[in-house]
């Protein structure tokens, strides 16, 4: 479950990071000379201008691996460098952060890392480790996940590599040598902690999901389940060296160069506390050997993969703790007034907006509210037409009218009471046994809030990036309305969903007014009447609304009314 | 490609070629008192409980605790409040009504069952009474065929139950066997939590459909779903049933298609005041044209397609073919599970609805009643079970 909601929010985040893939044609390669890298030896990187997007430059970079495998593919490494834009000539060098990707191959969020960064002001770069993207051989990478040896191998060739990456990092004109840092996310985590012990170079890590006792993780993770069959199927003199080659790469074996960094406050671990990959113990380990137990950002309820729900706090928390080296004086870029009402802009804060509106509560005395009216005619021929109206509040507070099919309007709410309203009038109020411990989440499943919060933090991040997500978008400005309102033209075109949609914006420029679609054969309007973010609330607008007739009712039953109904409508949404 | 899948699947389906299923059968849980086992067999979950109703009750509630509750959290209190909203009455007082008004004919041994269950799953007695009786609040297809009109005379029963597939009830369908002390075996294709009955077969081979009528507020008699179980407890034929059913104080209006081993089979409409027994052939002015040797209930348009598949497919009606004749429209797109019983062999065929689809949609999975209880039996008391054969 949590694998799908994961899913789901990878797709956002995939929407909004694949910037680098789908840029201008290239403009001119260039070849750089790096005259001694970290293992004394020469070699060159080229270096090729992806595209321009928001506050920074993608390029290209691509440099060989210090370590030869037989996998002709796997001895290139191919890497992204985001450049903060407006860097002045004369400027004292900024520090860079090379970002480090996670086991399952997925480089979408670490490219948005990389992209905030530099937005903020910071060079970061990312590249592929062995094995992964086009370092991968005919045969996949999941051979990887089947072979402790080959895994530990591809790891160490990778410790190499981040050195590798290292050296371009700090030849950059704009990087100060003395303060290059390192960013990774769980498996990335993990190697990045192992490097600090290898390269002095290091001086501030950022550890999200990480931990130490590799064999533990490895082996107890359903991800590399096959990896411990594997293992146990070796001969104990074959464990022995697997465990060798695996301990090269353990975090826990480098505690005194992280004890180092972390009791100087230059480590920032941020773990879920419910992780069961890398178990919140694991953590414990790691960050004792580091000297920093009590300063773990634990994100709590989260696990893994639903730590995605916490994506905006993550970055949150790791772009200031990078820019903390930044030399006096040098500002992060501007980003340029027409790009901040850039219609890919604009959307994108309105989905943020939405996902807000679901899964975080308002501050004390405001509230969300959204009134909807639409009308929609499926593939089938049928049409359907209604309204929505949310109002949610803080505490319990919160108002739901709609129209439902077969059914036909429907009213509940928590004000002082919550309440259900029936169609002929009479109004179930429950006022019985009173519990204020109860709420309209103490009966939502945990699973289902998780899958909200996990999509909604994913929308929160695509407003931190928002137009790297033209892969699938196409967001223009269209022309205005009679009225002189602005238009937004929005064309769909991922591989399973194709549409097109204007949507017309209120005279603020800010807030949607009228949406119409076509959509995989079905079409439709949707007329904003409210869309309000954390505005002004008042108690009256979590009442009832007028009635015939009043029922007192068992609190707890309607609770667990609006929670069963909830979880159906979750479920419904899978 | 699908329509040969489809011919392939109803060739493998046939009589004596029942084996597309994997045959396997796994104990996922034991009850820690000896009166359970939860298993895993041919993509279904089954539930098999004996003993008293305190002792079936219990393990009932503790073998499958995550489910009941989830039935009773999201299910029952959708239900509940969609009630409420659509009918201006508040579900919980209704259903006080209706366990306070069938009670004096309920026997106490359900409600021990119940209660025990609830127990055992860690919920209120109150949310385990509702979950069983709601049933009664809302009011599917049925026939039996056999002599004349099926392929080897056997009998061949099938029944459609439409209802509420939009809820996801599904999600907890299970295949239970009831092994109750002092009374008849029998199995239920159910739901988690669910005591009584609106599918089963007993190991007389006494098999048994229900499908809902009007009469919505006469709950003066025993809930349609543990009558059925009474049914299912204490009758052996087809007679013995319609005995019971006859002097059972009934609630609402039921239609119910019953057959056995011995090859007898009838219709049976009911409500409180009347009891309507069809025989096989019997013409009704509420049905249309009811073939020899043929046993069917069900409304509209889709009894009119029942008749027409029968007639069509007359002489040659087998377990595949009957699969095929109750596919929609004779099944409802609610289609919430399919059953398909030969009692002749105990064995039965069930399909339930899927995420997004249709029972008669899905594929079927056979259990035989006779080696289900041996499995138990073996698993139970030699810790050895019995091989649940191809």
């Amino acid at each position: 479950m949590f694998r799908h909601s994961a899913h789901c929010a990878w797709l956002v985040v995939t929407m909004l990071s694949v910037g680098p893939l789908m840029g201008q044609p290239a403009q001119g390669e260039t070849t750089e000379r790096i005259a001694k890298g970290f293992d004394g030896k020469p070699f060159h990187y080229t270096r090729k201008l992806l595209r321009e997007q928001g506050a920074h430059r993608v390029f290209a970079l691509s440099y060989p691996s210090p370590m030869i495998t037989e996998h002709e593919s796997n001895n290139t490494i191919p890497a992204e460098y985001y450049q903060p834009r407006g860097i002045k000539e004369g400027e004292p060098p900024r520090p860079g952060v090379v970002c480090l990707h996670i086991l399952n191959g997925n480089f979408e969020l670490v490219r948005l890392l990389c992209s905030v960064l530099a937005d903020r002001g910071v060079p970061a770069m990312m590249f592929k480790l062995p094995y992964y993207g086009e370092r991968r051989p005919p045969q996949g990478k999941r051979m990887l996940l089947r072979d402790p040896r080959l895994f530990a191998e591809a790891m160490g060739q990778g410790m190499l590599d981040i050195r590798r990456s290292l050296d371009v990092l700090q030849s950059l004109p704009e990087v100060d040598e003395s303060k290059l840092g390192l960013c990774g996310i769980s498996l990335g985590a993990i190697l990045g902690a192992s490097a600090a012990g290898y390269d002095p170079r290091i001086q501030r890590e950022v550890l999200v999901l990480g931990g130490g006792d590799l064999q533990h993780i490895l082996y107890t993770a359903n991800e590399t389940r096959a990896m411990a069959t594997f293992y146990n199927k070796l001969s104990a003199e074959e464990k022995v060296v697997v465990d060798k080659m695996l301990g090269r790469i353990e975090p826990l074996n480098h505690a005194p160069a992280l004890r180092k960094l972390g009791e100087s406050g230059r480590v920032l671990m941020i773990n879920a506390e419910e992780d069961r990959v890398v178990a919140p113990e694991c953590t414990r380990k790691l960050a004792r050997a580091m000297g920093m137990e009590k300063d773990v950002v634990w994100l709590k309820g989260l696990g893994h993969y639903t730590a995605m729900a916490a994506l905006p706090d993550i970055i949150a928390r790791l772009v200031p703790f990078f820019a903390l080296d930044m030399p006096p004086g040098v500002k992060p870029p501007e980003v340029p007034r027409q790009l901040a009402l850039a219609p890919i802009t604009v959307l994108s804060t309105l989905l943020q907006q939405l996902g807000g509106v679901v899964a975080f509560p308002p501050a004390p005395g405001h509230c969300h509210f959204i009134h909807l009216e639409l009308e929609v005619k499926l593939a089938d021929g049928k049409t359907h037409r209604g309204f929505a109206e949310y109002i949610r509040g803080t505490g319990r507070q919160f108002r739901l009218r709609a129209t439902v099919p077969e059914i036909g309007k429907v009213a509940l709410g928590c004000g002082e009471w919550p309440w259900l309203m029936a169609t002929k009038g009479t109004l179930f109020m429950g006022t019985l046994e009173p519990d204020s411990a109860l709420g309209p989440g103490t009966f939502m499943e945990v699973r289902n809030t998780v899958k909200i919060r996990v999509v909604a933090g994913a929308l929160g991040a695509l407003a931190l990036s928002p137009d790297a997500f033209a892969q699938y978008v196409t967001v223009s400005d269209g022309p205005k309305t009679e009225d002189g309102l602005r238009s937004i033209a929005i064309k769909l075109h991922h591989k399973h969903t194709k549409g097109t949609g204007t949507l017309i914006l209120a005279a603020n420029g800010r807030t949607p007014k009228h949406l119409t679609f076509q959509s995989n054969g079905a079409s439709g309007t949707i007329t904003f009447r409210q869309w309000r973010y954390n505005t002004l609330a008042n108690p009256e607008l979590f009442d009832p609304p007028e009635h015939q007739a009043e029922k007192p009712v068992l609190q707890r039953d309607l609770f667990r009314m609006f929670g069963g109904g909830f979880n159906f409508l979750m479920e419904k949404a899978q | 490609m699908r329509r040969i899948l489809a011919l392939f699947a109803a060739f493998l389906l046939a009589d004596g070629l029942p084996a597309q299923q994997p045959t396997e059968i796994r104990i996922v849980a034991r009850d820690t008192e000896g009166h359970g086992l939860l298993c895993h067999s041919r993509k279904k979950t089954v539930l098999m409980v004996e003993g008293t109703p305190e002792q079936m009750g219990f393990a009932h509630g503790r073998l499958l605790k995550n489910w009941v509750h989830a039935m009773s959290n999201t299910c029952m209190f959708v239900v509940g409040a969609g009630y409420s909203i659509t009918k201006d009455d508040w579900f919980f007082e209704r259903m006080d009504e209706v366990i306070a008004r069938t009670k004096p004919h309920t026997p106490p041994r359900f409600l021990a069952e119940i209660d025990a269950m609830a127990q055992g799953a860690g919920m209120s007695t109150r949310d385990a009474r509702v979950m069983n009786f709601f049933p009664e609040m809302f009011h599917c297809s049925g026939v039996a065929v056999r002599g004349a009109a099926s392929a080897d005379g056997r009998v061949i029963h099938a029944r459609v139950l439409d209802y509420m597939r939009d809820i996801n009830l599904q999600k907890y369908a299970c295949v239970v066997v009831f092994m109750p002390k002092g009374r008849n075996a029998w199995m239920s294709l159910g739901f988690a939590g669910f005591i009584g009955t609106v599918t089963a077969m007993n190991e007389k081979g006494l098999a048994m459909g229900e499908m809902g009528g009007r009469g919505e507020g006469d709950w003066d008699g025993m809930p349609m779903s543990l009558l059925m179980r009474e049914v299912m407890e204490r009758a052996s034929t087809v007679q013995e049933a319609v005995k019971i059913l006859r002097e059972t104080p009934r609630t609402c209006e039921y239609y119910y298609v019953l057959s056995d081993r011995s090859r007898d089979m009838v219709g049976i409409c009911a409500t409180p005041d009347r009891l309507e027994v069809l025989q096989p052939g019997q013409q009704n002015k509420l049905l249309p044209h009811v073939p020899a040797d043929t046993v069917l209930m069900s409304g509209g348009s889709r009894a009119k397609k029942l008749s027409e598949r029968v007639q069509k497919h007359y002489g040659k009606i087998d377990v595949a073919c009957m699969i095929e004749i109750i596919k929609r429209p004779v099944a409802m797109s609610s289609n919430l599970h399919n059953a398909v019983f030969r009692p002749e062999t105990l064995d039965m065929w069930v399909a339930d609805a899927g995420r997004k689809s249709a029972a008669c949609d899905e594929p079927y999975s056979q259990f035989n009643m006779a080696e289900l209880l041996a499995y138990y039996r073996g698993a139970m008391r030699n810790g050895t079970p019995a091989a649940i054969k191809k």
